[in-house]
Formats: C-alpha cells, structure tokens, sequence
C-alpha cells in the first residue's frame, strides 16, 4: 500500500487564486509541479526522520525508516493531475492507522511486536537465541532472549499478540494541504512570469 | 471537493522498477573489488553480488529487491526488508551454504547480517535514485530544477567535510557555494564523485549522502546557468548499447565483461576468474 497525494492542477489554480494568468496547465507544468511537491514530500519525511532521533532509547540500529520513504517518493502527471506517492511499505498505515488494530493474515499466527529498541524493523527470525515465555498471571506470552549465566528471565524481545492496539492515524506524516496548494501554485506562476519576461527554459512557455 | 486529494492505494515508482527490468543474471566469482572495476554501464545491466556463483540465489535477491520496490501486494505478502532478510538466511541454509571459518559474520558471509543488508540495501537505493534521476529529466521538470544539490550526511559517524570537498574538486564539480554543495545536473562531474560511477546516489560504500533538485533561480544566483538557457539532461549512460534491454547472458554483454577481464572466462554460466 502506498500513501499518493493528487492534485487536479487546474483546480489548484482555481482554488487558490495564486496566480493571474489564467488558462490550461500545460504538460511541462504539471511535470514542475510533480518535481516540486516531490521535493517537498522528501523534505518533510527526511526531517521527519530527524525529529525521530530519540526513537531507540535503549540502543538498537535505526532504521531510517522515513528516510527509506523520502528515497520512495515519485511523481506522475496526466492530462489532469498531478501524483506524489510515497511507494515505501508501511508509510500508508502510519498516515491512515487501523482503528481496529491489525490481526495476523494466518488466524492461527501471532504478531510479533518490538518490546526492545534492537527488536524494531527485524522479525523474531533474524535472533538465533530467543525462546517463548508465557506469563499465565498476566495472560501474556512473549519472544525472550536467552539469559546470560545467572539471569533469570532475559531480555524481553517481543510481544506476541492476536491483535494489536488501535493505531492512530497520523496526518502529518504528510505535508499540510496549504502547504501542497501554495507551492504547486507558485511552481507555476514562477514559470508563467519567467516565460512572459523570456527567462525562462525552454519549455517553460505555456 | 477536497484538495489535494489522499489517496491509500498501491502505487508504484514505475521508473525505479525500470532499472531493476533491464538487468540479467549475473553469477560470478570475483570478488567485490572486481566487481567494481567492471564498467558502470556493464554493472548496471547486472545481477551480482560479489562471489555468488549460485543462479538460483541472485534470482532470489533480484526477486526479493523488486518485491521491496514494488508495494502493491496484498496484506499478508508485503515485502519489508526484515522479511527479505530472513528469507535471503532460510534459502542459504536450504543450500547448505557454509562460509569459510576465517570469514564467518563477516562481509565474505553470505549469512551475515552486514552482507545481507548490503545486498539490498544499496540495489533498492541505486534503484529508487536511478527513478529520481529519470523523472527529474523530464522536460518541464529539468527547466525548473536543472541542478543537484549534495545533502549532509545522515549517517551515525559521516565521513568529515573534508573528505567529502577533497572528492568534489577532484571530480570537477563547482564550487561549493558556502555549505552549498550544487552543481547541473547535466554536469559529469557527479559520476566522478560516485566511487560507483553513477551521477546519483549512494556516491559511496556507507555513503548516507543524498541529493535533493535544486531550482533554476538557485542555479542562476551560483552562476550555472543564465536566464533562458535549456537545461540539460542528467546522462544516465542509457545511450549506451550495454544498457539497452539485453537478453539475459547475452553474447554482447558477456563478450564486453570478457574485455575487461581477460583472464576471466564464463564457466557453466558462472563468471570465473582463471
């Protein structure tokens, strides 16, 4: 699943009254603006990326995970809009969530959720040394590293569950909507000025 | 009518999957600096990873690498790159794959976790930066954004500044411009950055440098370009014969690595150093 924002180019200039000149987008436009808002959308996750610095606090390897959807980005154009997708998995379920949380694929299967920073982005798979735990009091069963000599119980490495938690949607793993509107409009009213004043490239004439 | 509008749909990134559709397998023996020593263009038209001889194996990692390009499976089928790895272990283990002692959790184990990221890691990336390269030439998209520029490095300990402008001026690049490190994307420049040959990113092994478009009023301000000049594409090699589709092992490809490694041979179908 992907998470794509569209824009109809022509409403953008309609909506939002941005520019002067009016009339068809033309191709070369809309491959501007797909340009701009890609840039824009890589922006917004590559600091996204940043801000989640504190994501691990106890250690493991970041996964970059938003950088990974920033390196995702693409856009198209057709004759009447254009696309920006993120085509990066897991970008779409962080935009939209699931209200009524996530259940294994298998009936029988259980999710396995990172209880330990080291745990995040691999699967239970990738550890040689884990064993299952059940905790009877707690009705809890769980993925444990093996102790070191003289431990007790281990590191508790994963949850295991039949469904998880509601997760919330976030929308700000997109841009906001007047952000979006406002830089496509302007992408396309630089290019119409410079195209009246003769500075522009060649294709920039409408 | 809401706009813009979101839309949660399988989507792909057709021009990132476009340079993953033209390549072949490639089994080989040589070893990594071998490898890179190939032509950039001869690289990019293959399927390798350094000493798998094993067909088999290579398609599976093609397989897997284009799973994870590609988001549009069902639930249940997603590719991630957690899944990938343990699929890349199960099938080695399948094969009774055995690293030499010596070489045991290191970048010559095939099992390992360091090597088997790198085999995916730097494919995906190579290929979703090739798709940026691609669309960023399009006509209307090269007119308002005809340069590059070099991001800051993400990673956890970046090589130093200096490491990096030393490599920029010996590639010919412009500038920088203060910490503004942009140049045309036109400029050949960027493939001499790359220790990989490619005007896009990763320019280097460990390399968490990326590149963002820069703008036309940008680049006319650092003097690249003037007002009203066409900008010029980003040369993607694709001109060149090797790039175009070729069957897989085909003669022409073969006989060109064959150039390049006289004392190579293809035995069974596996690139052999003799």
């Amino acid at each position: 699943m992907s998470v794509t924002v569209q824009i109809d180019v022509d409403n953008v200039a309609a909506a939002r009254d941005l520019f002067a000149a009016a009339g068809p987008v033309t191709p070369a436009e809309r491959e501007a603006v797909g340009a701009e808002l890609a840039r824009l959308l890589q922006r917004h996750l590559r600091q996204r990326d940043a801000s989640n610095a504190h994501a691990y606090p106890d250690g493991g390897r970041r996964s970059h995970f938003w950088r990974k959807a920033a390196e995702s980005v693409s856009f198209k154009t057709d004759a009447d809009s254009v696309t920006v997708s993120v085509t990066h998995q897991g970008a779409a379920l962080r935009y939209a969530g699931a209200p009524d949380g996530i259940r294994p694929v298998n009936a029988k299967a259980a999710l396995a959720i990172p209880a330990h920073g080291s745990a995040y982005g691999r699967l239970p798979g990738e550890f040689s040394d884990l064993r299952l735990v059940v905790f009877k009091s707690k009705n809890k069963a769980a993925l444990v590293r093996k102790p070191k000599k003289g431990g007790h119980l281990g590191q508790i490495m994963f949850w295991l569950v039949k469904k998880t938690k509601p997760i919330i949607g976030d929308k700000t793993v997109l841009p906001s909507e007047n952000v979006i509107l406002g830089l496509a409009a302007m992408r396309i009213r630089n290019m119409r000025s410079r195209a009246s004043s003769g500075s522009g490239g060649v294709h920039a004439a409408p | 009518m809401t706009l813009p509008s979101i839309l949660l749909s399988p989507a792909t990134f057709d021009e990132a999957l476009a340079d993953r559709a033209v390549r072949g397998l490639l089994p080989a023996s040589l070893s990594a600096d071998e490898i890179m020593a190939l032509e950039p263009a001869i690289r990019r038209r293959g399927v390798f990873s350094a000493r798998v001889e094993n067909a088999r194996h290579l398609t599976l990692l093609d397989n897997l690498i284009q799973s994870i390009l590609d988001p549009s499976a069902k639930p249940g089928q997603y590719m991630t790159e957690a899944r990938a790895r343990m699929l890349i272990r199960a099938h080695l283990e399948q094969l009774g794959w055995q690293p030499d002692p010596a070489d045991e959790g290191g970048l010559k184990d095939l099992r390992s976790e360091a090597r088997i990221r790198m085999q995916l890691d730097y494919p995906v990336s190579f290929a979703r930066n090739f798709g940026h390269a691609k669309q960023a030439n399009a006509p209307g998209a090269l007119d308002e954004f005809p340069g590059q520029r070099l991001l800051p490095s993400y990673a956890d300990e970046p090589r130093s500044d200096a490491w990096w402008a030393e490599r920029w001026r010996a590639a010919g690049l412009p500038g920088p411009f203060g910490s503004d490190w942009v140049a045309l994307k036109s400029d050949p420049g960027w493939s001499r950055l790359s220790i990989f040959g490619y005007p896009y990113p990763p320019f280097a092994w460990g390399s968490k440098r990326e590149v963002e478009d820069v703008d036309r009023e940008t680049c006319e301000a650092y003097n690249l370009i003037q007002p009203g000049e066409a900008a010029e594409p980003m040369d993607l090699g694709e001109d060149n014969p090797l790039v175009a589709s070729l069957p897989d092992g085909s003669p022409d490809l073969m006989s060109a690595i064959l150039a390049q490694f006289p004392e190579a041979d293809f035995r069974d179908g596996v690139l052999t150093q003799l």
